[in-house]
């Protein structure tokens, strides 16, 4: 038996070494959550010196309408092509679609800086989902443009889409609230109620409410904690009658891919009480039906409605 | 060729889904005792991880997670040359 005991222990490796290695992983691991936990800004700040760069390259290489771009863009169709008249036709059509892109691109900027009363940071996408983590835009301007950490962005007039979370010297990071575990209290027209909304990815956010309720398609949802924050409509309810919660589900106006440029309110995201809440949902309502009909087809009475008028009675 | 996937790969952490950053992680860690890929997760979860969002460490859990089971499997799948 010691014999046999002998042998068996002698065929066995030495351990030492793997037990060294196990404890430098468990080391390294503790030693990242703990920095994650404890140095998370800073170490932030340092990443951003590396990713801004690659996504404005990345960008540009997308977007630009530089020579070096579009020879990029194009190369594939160089590639198949044999003489140089060939190669400049297809630059001109390029020229021609980068033409069309820019006019595009300017009457967006313009409906974004033009739209509100409240002036706005024009700033365009360099990371968007799914090609960023968490489901996060990256902008391309920072505290040198003015912008600042908790400021709403919108896509559009008053669409809000999310707020700034971080800001570095010419990048910001926007968290959506379709980010996915983020919750935010919302108001939906139609049944004129307030209710928490929770983020699912991928542009979509879910709200839950009690069967009896009647929620419909296209009823518009707003954010009473942000001026002019409408946040979207309903595209799609699921309601089981024997379970005690119906879910409806809310998207963008625009699908995240396209999102290209978005302007970032000038002022942080302040906590209101009930009161400014409604307020702002009685400006989003009033704004909804009101159109701003030129004055030469706008018909309007010019006298006190109050004046010798006599409600019919039916 | 570590150096070249490592950055491969950090790219695409950084422009790619978290699908593809999962199946690179796990040839990486595979093929190379990789410390390395921990500062890349915890630098991305920094940097885009939001507290609001629930877990915001889940690049760093990842990473954590396939090395450790890694280290257990390895022995079992690793080919030696004779």
């Amino acid at each position: 038996m010691k014999n046999f005991l002998l042998n068996t222990k002698g065929n066995y490796p030495r351990n030492s070494k793997m037990t060294e290695s196990k404890r430098m992983y468990f080391v390294w691991i503790l030693v990242a959550f703990v920095l994650l936990f404890s140095a998370k800004e800073i170490i932030a700040t340092l990443t951003s010196f590396v990713t801004t760069p690659v996504y404005v390259a990345r960008n540009y290489i997308e977007t630009g309408t530089g020579n070096v771009p579009v020879f990029i863009r194009s190369r594939m169709d160089l590639d198949t092509q044999i003489s140089n008249l060939q190669q400049e036709l297809s630059a001109n059509q390029g020229m021609s679609a980068t033409l069309s892109q820019m006019r595009e691109e300017n009457k967006e900027l313009r409906s974004l800086l033009h739209a509100s009363a409240t002036p706005r940071i024009a700033a365009g996408v360099i990371a968007r989902p799914p090609y960023s983590p968490y489901d996060t835009f990256i902008l391309d301007k920072g505290t040198d443009d003015g912008i600042q950490q908790y400021a709403p962005v919108y896509h559009g007039a008053s669409r809000v889409i999310g707020y700034v979370r971080a800001v570095f010297e010419r990048s910001a990071l926007v968290i959506l609230f379709s980010s996915s575990g983020v919750e935010s209290t919302a108001y939906v027209f139609g049944p004129n109620i307030f209710t928490s909304i929770y983020g699912e990815g991928g542009g979509i956010m879910r709200l839950s409410i009690p069967q009896g309720i009647v929620v419909e398609k296209g009823n518009t949802v707003v954010l009473p904690s942000i001026e002019g924050g409408v946040l979207g409509e309903v595209f799609d309810v699921q309601s089981v009658p024997t379970e005690p919660e119906q879910h409806a589900y809310i998207s963008f106006d625009a699908p995240l891919v396209g999102i290209r440029l978005v302007s970032v309110g000038t002022r942080p995201i302040q906590k209101v009480d009930f009161k400014v809440a409604e307020q702002n949902i009685s400006d989003v309502e009033r704004a909804l039906f009101h159109v701003d009909v030129p004055a030469e087809y706008l018909i309007a009475s010019t006298t006190a409605s109050t004046t010798n008028a006599e409600t019919p009675s039916p | 060729m570590r150096l070249l996937f490592f950055i491969g790969l950090t790219l695409t952490t950084l422009m790619a889904p978290f699908w593809v950053f999962a199946v690179l992680t796990f040839v990486y860690a595979l093929m190379w005792q990789s410390y390395e890929l921990l500062i890349l997760a915890l630098c991305v979860d920094a940097l885009f991880g939001d507290r609001s969002t629930g877990i915001f460490y889940q690049y760093t859990l990842f990473v954590a997670m396939a090395l450790v089971m890694l280290f257990f499997i390895k022995p079992y799948i690793r080919f030696y040359k004779a």
